[in-house]
């Protein structure tokens, strides 16, 4: 039986998350299937991508040593499909992605891998990967962001990321280039408007999944509206150098960002100016023409690729203050309630301590502890005393200090 | 070079030429068009050509550096750049470029971040196979009552320095009654001196970083908040507590040898900022790719490497507070220094001393200087072993 690999490398923002998910939390049904998805948890595929890139992240890698290794040597020893799933490794380099391929071949070089690579149009792609950015503390804005983009040299780091993730043609030439055409599949997200089944149904088809087997327990992330978006730098801007990282994953990243304000309605969704627009739908169409040469499996439509009709633009420098001020006061609400529920925790947690102390105290107001505290205390003067604690301590068979 | 040869052959010629030593850069390199070149697989790109070109520079340059290069390049082809950065960088080629991936760039106008980048993944595999380098051993003595002791405390360098030479004078560092001396010096070179000691223990914030966390946290780190120390000493069972101010190391160690009744230290230099941005670099990525416990083995070792004072430069500036934590840096030495004239315990130079020097540079890291060292200690880790 040939053993298949099937290795998702990106693209970010193109519902990787939502299907990372479903994989995850179907992985014991899947195996009863034949299909492996190597996961002990949520972000193992993520720590074995930091991990086989080298790539620090906010102090994470420390957790991710050996994490691609590992991952690898499962995959070997599956018989069956396998999956692996994370949209960073889109920016391997040619080095990193043979050491992936090589470590994923079984020993009779019987595997057959496949890459699979996910896009959506760039004109959506931009403004969401600045919103990401925002997401990881950073704090440029979105007029110069746009600038590092469009900087042929790609001085910028976040241009180096951006293009080194969404640069469709490239980061299949890197991944793709010593892999049968057949076994490259492009993945295309549906314009806005398509059925929210459609984009889990192209990838369950490759992935030899019932799409209506396996469904989704949970949303893919929505996107800031630009108040939203604009509230969170400056919040990035305030925090950066004094809250730690776990901490800002969990109050900014998950309970503000993903479960509040990106369900806020109403406000002006972030998209790119006119000339933004132009350049970008014009890079956009290139790629398609080059994408079609190729021979990839496509699984949807390249057309998909191509930007819909331009929407009306709000500049995140411009936007009106009063926006960001309700958003903002939105979140203090959020952060007021999470902060008073804690506070309950703390109570209550501080009630379990003090009732503990006082069994503790209890326990050593009795006579017989109060004459073996005593014992203890004169063996420290008394030769005679110390040896017959330590033979009692050896009899009773540990060495607790405690008597 | 241009001609007949196909980019896959004139990068494969000039990676053969780097990795037999050569230094010829690729816009004047000529390959032999008329002979049979192979292809190199997977072809370097213009970084890993470059930061060998640059490694075959440092060799004949470094008079620390003998024997045998070969096998270096082989190595420096063989590792992927760690972290972000560009990717895969073609070198210029009169065809037309690809309309995507990274732009051709001139290896002679790489930035010098992505060069250092690359050979801090290099030194990575390299340093474990260098030998451990033996600990710093200091006399030590019992704290008899006829013994004068001390304890040193505030700008960990120089501390250190005047330390050794006391401990060599037959002086011992106790904390039984002994006279304290808190060294203070400028701000930025107290500071710079706390960084250098916090990535020598596995630390890996940026120069500016460093900055804005104290100003973040509104003091200077405890090991240098010289005030903050002096305070907590005071009064404690009556051990006396000397402050000494000085703008020079050199003048910290004769204050400190006045107070002591010593002989003043030998100190040269606060240290190269460069290398303690090489060493957070690593020890980034050292924590991911040898995991946490080895980090502040192999920064150890790094440094041993390096030997600070044979890659000393003269050229090398000191490190000034980055410009937007001046104001800050002012703010503090202003108050320490009022604290410090009114606290009533014995305070030797003067206090404005600890005022941090005013400038219109960057305040940032030399990158070309943390360039130069990362190759000096690839070429060194390599005739050291390196490579396990």
């Amino acid at each position: 039986m040939t053993r298949r690999v099937l290795l998702h490398v990106g693209a970010p923002k193109t519902g990787t998350s939502f299907v990372q998910d479903i994989l995850f939390t179907h992985r014991a049904e899947l195996r009863e299937r034949g299909i492996l998805y190597a996961a002990e948890r949520h972000d193992s595929h993520f720590l074995a991508a930091l991990d086989l890139m080298e790539l620090p992240w906010g102090g994470l890698e420390r957790e991710a040593g050996g994490a691609w290794d590992r991952l690898a040597s499962q995959v070997r020893e599956w018989p069956g499909t396998v999956i692996i799933s994370h949209e960073i490794l889109g920016t391997a380099s040619r080095l990193q992605v043979a050491r992936a391929l090589d470590s994923l071949r079984g020993p009779d070089d019987d595997t057959e891998i496949h890459i699979v690579f996910s896009a959506r149009d760039l004109v959506r792609q931009i403004p969401a990967e600045w919103q990401e950015n925002l997401k990881h503390r950073r704090t440029k804005e979105y007029a110069a962001f746009l600038d590092n983009l469009r900087d042929e040299q790609r001085s910028a780091q976040v241009a180096q990321w951006f293009w080194g993730v969404q640069e469709v043609p490239d980061v299949l030439d890197r991944w793709a280039g010593s892999i049968p055409r057949d076994r490259v599949h492009l993945v295309t997200v549906p314009p806005p408007g398509s059925s929210p089944t459609l984009l889990w149904e192209r990838f369950a088809g490759i992935f030899g999944i019932d799409p209506t087997e396996f469904t989704p327990t949970s949303r893919a992330n929505a996107s800031l509206g630009v108040p939203e978006s604009v509230l969170v730098r400056r919040l990035n801007e305030r925090l950066n150098d004094v809250l730690p990282n776990h901490h800002y994953r969990r109050f900014v990243r998950e309970l503000l960002v993903h479960q509040n304000l990106s369900s806020r309605p109403g406000s002006p969704r972030l998209s790119l100016p006119e000339d933004a627009y132009r350049w970008a739908s014009d890079l956009g169409r290139s790629w398609v023409s080059e994408l079609a040469l190729r021979g990839y499996d496509v699984v949807g439509d390249l057309d998909d690729l191509v930007p819909g009709q331009p929407v009306p633009y709000t500049d995140p420098h411009s936007v009106e203050e009063r926006l960001v001020c309700d958003a903002a006061i939105d979140a203090l609400a959020i952060m007021t309630i999470e902060a008073s529920r804690l506070r309950d925790v703390e109570i209550e947690l501080h009630g379990v301590i003090v009732d503990l102390m006082g069994q503790l105290d209890r326990f050593h107001g009795t006579r017989s502890y109060r004459a073996r505290e005593r014992l203890v205390a004169m063996s420290r003067t008394n030769p005679l005393l110390r040896g017959g604690l330590s033979a009692y301590r050896r009899l009773r068979g540990r060495n607790s200090r405690s008597t | 070079m241009t001609g007949v040869l196909t980019y896959e052959q004139a990068v494969s010629a000039w990676a053969t030429h780097l990795r037999t030593g050569g230094t010829t850069p690729w816009r004047v390199w000529q390959a032999d068009a008329s002979a049979d070149l192979p292809v190199t697989r997977p072809l370097p790109d213009a970084l890993h050509l470059e930061l060998v070109r640059r490694i075959n520079l440092a060799a004949r340059g470094d008079t620390g550096a003998h024997g045998d290069l070969r096998g270096l390049a082989d190595r420096v082809f063989a590792t992927a750049a760690p972290g972000r950065g560009l990717l895969d960088v073609p070198l210029p080629w009169p065809p037309a470029p690809r309309p995507f991936g990274t732009p051709a760039i001139d290896p002679e106008q790489l930035p010098a971040e992505e060069l250092v980048r690359l050979a801090v993944g290099v030194l990575g595999h390299l340093l474990p196979g260098v030998p451990r380098p033996a600990p710093e051993q200091l006399p030590s003595r019992w704290p008899l009552p006829w013994r004068r002791r001390f304890r040193l405390h505030g700008a960990p360098a120089t501390a250190a320095a005047i330390r050794r030479s006391l401990l060599a004078q037959g002086y011992v560092e106790s904390d039984w009654r002994p006279t304290h001396v808190v060294i203070a010096r400028p701000v930025e070179v107290m500071m710079a001196e706390h960084w250098s000691a916090v990535v020598r223990r596995g630390g890996i914030l940026k120069w500016n970083t460093t900055w804005r966390r104290a100003e973040a946290a509104g003091r200077l780190p405890s090991s240098i908040d010289v005030t903050a120390i002096a305070n907590s000493l005071q009064g404690r069972r009556r051990e006396p507590v000397h402050v000494v101010v000085a703008r020079e190391a050199e003048h910290a160690a004769e204050l400190a040898a006045g107070v002591l009744l010593a002989r003043p230290a030998e100190i040269r230099g606060s240290g190269d900022a460069a290398v303690s941005d090489l060493l957070r670099r690593l020890n980034r990525f050292s924590a991911l790719t040898h995991g946490p416990v080895r980090v502040r083995d192999l920064a150890r070792t790094l440094v041993s490497v390096l030997d600070e004072e044979e890659v000393a430069s003269a050229d090398v500036e000191a490190t000034v507070t980055p410009p937007a934590s001046l104001p800050w840096a002012l703010a503090v030495a202003a108050t320490s220094a009022g604290q410090l004239r009114s606290a009533g315990y014995a305070v030797h130079g003067d206090p404005d001393a600890l005022s941090p020097t005013e400038h219109q540079l960057p305040g940032t890291v030399d990158r070309e200087r943390t360039l130069e060292l990362a190759v000096t200690a690839c070429v060194r880790t390599w005739h050291l072993g390196g490579d396990p």
